[in-house]
């Protein structure tokens, strides 16, 4: 799973810190995700998609759709 | 220390220091049942009753894990946590099955099963560190 989320995070200029405090997890679990050693549950997925006003598949794609 | 960090929310503050608490009471159980066995002349139903005991306190360590992984909503440390805990379990079955293997067929004297919960501890901590090193 491949996903914008540095790059929406960059836009707002936000560090990994205030993102991981708007979500109310850890920095780590942000590194995670942006690195895509980790892939959020749902609930997560739409608190960041609710967060950044965007839809879940505007931020995460699979691998054989970014590739597309 | 081996866990320290400064940014433990309260959930895992409270669960460690309730672990690690169970923890020394899991070692002064073992100490002074080893103390009375060898000290005091008990009779046996009684000393087997006694032999229950620090199952009391490993029970609670367990009961504490389960319900921190219950209530943590990091989702990404609560993975973390449950692989490090995996990690200790493995490593711990491991070695009872070694030293087992060991103390049946070579006669050998292995490590006491009583030490099987500081092997699960220990490892699973240093696991968890290293887990949280990998992600920092």
């Amino acid at each position: 799973m491949k996903n914008r989320l540095r790059v929406l995070r960059a836009e707002r200029a936000w560090s990994q810190a205030d993102l991981a405090d708007r979500l109310a997890v850890s920095r780590q679990s942000v590194n995670a995700i942006e690195t895509g050693r980790f892939d959020p549950s749902l609930p997560l997925a739409f608190k960041l998609a609710r967060l950044f006003d965007t839809t879940i598949e505007a931020i995460f794609t699979t691998d054989s759709e970014f590739g597309a | 220390m081996l866990l320290h960090c400064n940014h433990l929310s309260p959930i895992q503050r409270r669960s460690g220091f309730l672990f690690g608490s169970f923890l020394i009471v899991t070692m002064l159980v073992f100490a002074t049942l080893h103390l009375t066995q060898e000290h005091t002349a008990i009779p046996n139903t009684f000393l087997h009753l006694l032999e229950l005991l620090p199952a009391i306190p490993v029970a609670t360590m367990i009961f504490v894990v389960g319900r921190y992984l219950n209530r943590e909503t990091d989702e990404f440390v609560r993975m973390l946590v449950t692989q490090s805990l995996l990690w200790g379990l493995g490593v711990t079955m491991v070695g009872d099955i070694v030293f087992g293997v060991m103390f049946e067929d070579f006669h050998t004297h292995g490590l006491s099963q009583v030490y099987n919960i500081d092997v699960f501890c220990i490892t699973g901590l240093i696991a968890l560190r290293i887990q949280l090193w990998r992600n920092q």
